[in-house]
């Protein structure tokens, strides 16, 4: 594991967990954070330079947890060192650089996944199941608004502190687009506050996919801090919030003319125990990260069988491709 | 001596700065936003604010090739561990690391009582600069667990040869901060008077930065670990009747003991490590080591502080209060 901040404590959670897994060795540029997690979560050994950390430890996955600008150089490294890579978004900056990073895996047929991680909460399973059994029809509108705390820095990324949450935005409008190429894209962005360090750190963005269409806000400004989602189809809609679950549903049906109170009725029994629900898994610390952990164990499901990754090449260049496009669209 | 002070635009920097300064000493002060700056500024109109940051590289590193010594007070005191590690231990690190470079050898550090093992017994409830640290820091509180992290740095840099004073004051307060000085926790408008007749382990602002800056002039100091704490510590109920005497607003007071609230603490501690594998995150309040630190019925006593630096507490609770009112904004 090379990077051994915040988001390391989910992985070194997966890692302690697995029976499948041994973790070999962890990596960061800072001593004191190596020896913490080696103290905290019985990593055996800490490194300070990646180079020496992949001839020592030979491991055969990496998880790549650095600042942005440094995947690109780091995911090369282990690929070459023959490691697959599980990399934190955004995995690179550009579609380009990440074309020359997944040719680089194709040639060694070794996988290098990007942590597409909310698509696996369980909000988004319920959504999706919504999705497929029919009950909202074919979706038109998707409507993505986080209200998160943003980086205090740039990340030297071309849309500045917009790109520590863009790729999770992006995924999720294409996967509720059902994966089609999106044919407009409308952004702008801006500064808010004194502070010029995120550079930008407020976007509002629509994309258009055939009859379908996204609108992504993300800003560090608004409170409380949410990741909504709210979905409109043909025959209903439905809305959730990752970072404060509950789900909510409504449904147009010609056969059941009181699809729409027992649906109220539903959705407010559904509120409340939601309440008690979030309390108790807030305690427990039962985050919404907790997707995060279950892609991991997918991912090296998909190593241990050879079967296919839980995240595609295809999914993470088509969210790289509407990166460039929102940034190309708010910087013109 | 020229200082340099991390830390400067804060509470008890800015004291420290102005009583270094007011000493004769050149002040050069590290501080990470302008408003910092013009707190330093008023405190002590000579010394030089250096904006920046301990984690980045900065003009702060220039400084450092001037200064014969580091007064060590920043820290990140808000958020989880990975919050709190940035500002506290990755700091102190690249700190260690530049003074190193630089030729620093003198470093004044600013720990906290919080370090201590509040489960081992102590004689006569006596906590005292060697009573034994805590054993089992991944169950404490963020903020101990990256104090411990960055006194341990600390330790090891001494260990490689630099000099180093260890300074842990006690609950400081003083101007701005009049009644978050450990009083105990408040819930909305109620204030949970937890064992209020205990006397508590205060120490006045300038008090305490008068200490500090001691610790750096003295070579007597150096391998020093000082506990601060003033004279005349009052008990959180006399505290609580001395500010409302001078017109501050203090919340209602619900009497909890100590004992009580321990004895329950302990039993959702328990269950928490039993039943949910010790994830159950709660307030501080509810967590034992955090309770004990704050409450436990201890003395503490500051004779080797002032025998060491030939301290004494420069006011009493009474004229301390008078001054902090006086300097309030």
């Amino acid at each position: 594991m090379i990077g051994c901040g915040a988001i390391s404590a989910s992985h070194l959670r997966f890692l302690n967990a697995s029976t499948d897994v041994d973790l070999v060795a962890v990596c960061d540029a800072s001593p004191s954070v190596g020896r913490y997690a080696v103290e905290a979560f019985g990593a055996p050994q800490s490194f300070t330079d990646a180079e020496e950390m992949l001839a020592k430890a030979s491991p055969e996955v990496v998880h790549v947890l650095t600042p942005p600008a440094t995947h690109q150089a780091l995911i090369e490294l282990a690929l070459k060192a023959g490691a697959h890579v599980y990399c934190e978004k955004p995995i690179t900056f550009t579609a380009a650089e990440l074309e020359h990073v997944q040719r680089l895996a194709r040639e060694r047929a070794l996988r290098c996944i990007e942590g597409h991680n909310y698509r696996f909460n369980n909000q988004i399973r319920k959504l999706d199941s919504l999705i497929s059994s029919g009950a909202l029809g074919e979706i038109h509108w998707v409507g993505l608004d986080l209200a998160v705390p943003m980086p205090d820095s740039d990340l030297g990324a071309p849309g500045g502190a917009l790109h520590d949450y863009i790729t999770h935005a992006s995924y999720l409008a294409l996967h509720y687009l059902g994966d089609r190429s999106f044919d407009d894209v409308r952004a702008r962005w801006a500064l808010v506050g004194d502070d010029p360090g995120p550079r930008y750190n407020d976007l509002t963005a629509v994309v258009g996919a055939g009859k379908a269409c996204a609108s992504i806000r993300i800003s560090g400004s608004p409170r409380p801090f949410c990741f909504r989602i709210n979905l409109r189809g043909t025959a209903g809609g439905a809305e959730t919030d990752l970072f404060q679950p509950y789900l909510h549903v409504e449904r147009e049906d010609r056969d059941a003319p009181l699809r729409p109170l027992t649906d109220q009725a539903a959705n407010g029994a559904r509120l409340i125990a939601a309440s008690g629900r979030n309390f108790c898994e807030k305690v427990l610390q039962h985050s919404p990260l907790h997707g995060l952990e279950r892609l991991l164990g997918l991912f090296y499901e998909s190593i241990a069988t050879g079967g296919p990754s839980p995240v595609t090449d295809g999914q993470v260049m088509a969210t790289s491709r509407l990166i460039d496009a929102i940034v190309a669209e708010a910087s013109s | 001596m020229r200082l340099f002070i991390t830390g400067a635009g804060g509470f008890v920097g800015s004291h420290v700065a102005r009583i270094a300064s007011d000493r004769g000493h050149a002040v050069v002060g590290l501080v990470r936003s302008n408003s910092s700056a013009a707190t330093l500024r008023r405190a002590a109109p000579d010394a030089e604010p250096i904006l920046g940051d301990l984690r980045r590289p900065g003009g702060w590193f220039e400084a450092l090739e001037r200064t014969d010594a580091v007064i060590h007070l920043v820290a990140t005191k808000a958020g989880n561990v990975y919050d709190q590690f940035p500002g506290t231990v990755i700091a102190t690190e690249r700190l260690l690391a530049e003074m190193k470079r630089a030729g620093v050898r003198r470093l004044v550090h600013i720990s906290t009582f919080s370090v201590y093992d509040y489960e081992a017994p102590v004689s006569e409830q006596v906590l005292a600069e060697d009573a034994p640290l805590a054993q089992r820091p991944l169950g404490l509180t963020a903020y101990t667990q990256t104090k411990l992290q960055q006194e341990r740095l600390v330790r090891e840099a001494a260990a490689a040869g630099l000099a180093v004073t260890i300074i842990r004051p006690g609950a400081v307060w003083g101007g701005g901060e009049l009644w978050d000085a450990g009083l105990g926790h408040v819930l909305g408008p109620l204030w949970l008077a937890v064992g209020d007749g205990v006397t508590r382990k205060f120490t006045y602002v300038e008090n305490c930065a008068e200490a500090i800056v001691l610790a750096a002039e003295r070579d007597e100091a150096i391998g020093q670990t000082l506990n601060i704490v003033d004279d005349d510590a009052p008990t959180q109920r006399e505290y609580a009747r001395m500010l409302k005497q001078h017109g501050i607003g203090v919340p209602t007071g619900l009497r909890v003991p100590f004992a009580f609230l321990r004895a329950w603490v302990g039993v959702l501690d328990r269950v928490n490590a039993k039943r949910f594998a010790g994830r159950a995150r709660v307030p501080d309040i509810l967590n034992p080591t955090s309770l004990d630190a704050r409450f436990k019925r201890l003395v503490y006593p500051n004779t080797r502080a002032k025998a060491v630096l030939g301290w004494n507490p420069r006011y009493g609770l009474e004229e301390g209060l008078e001054r902090a009112l006086a300097q309030r904004p």
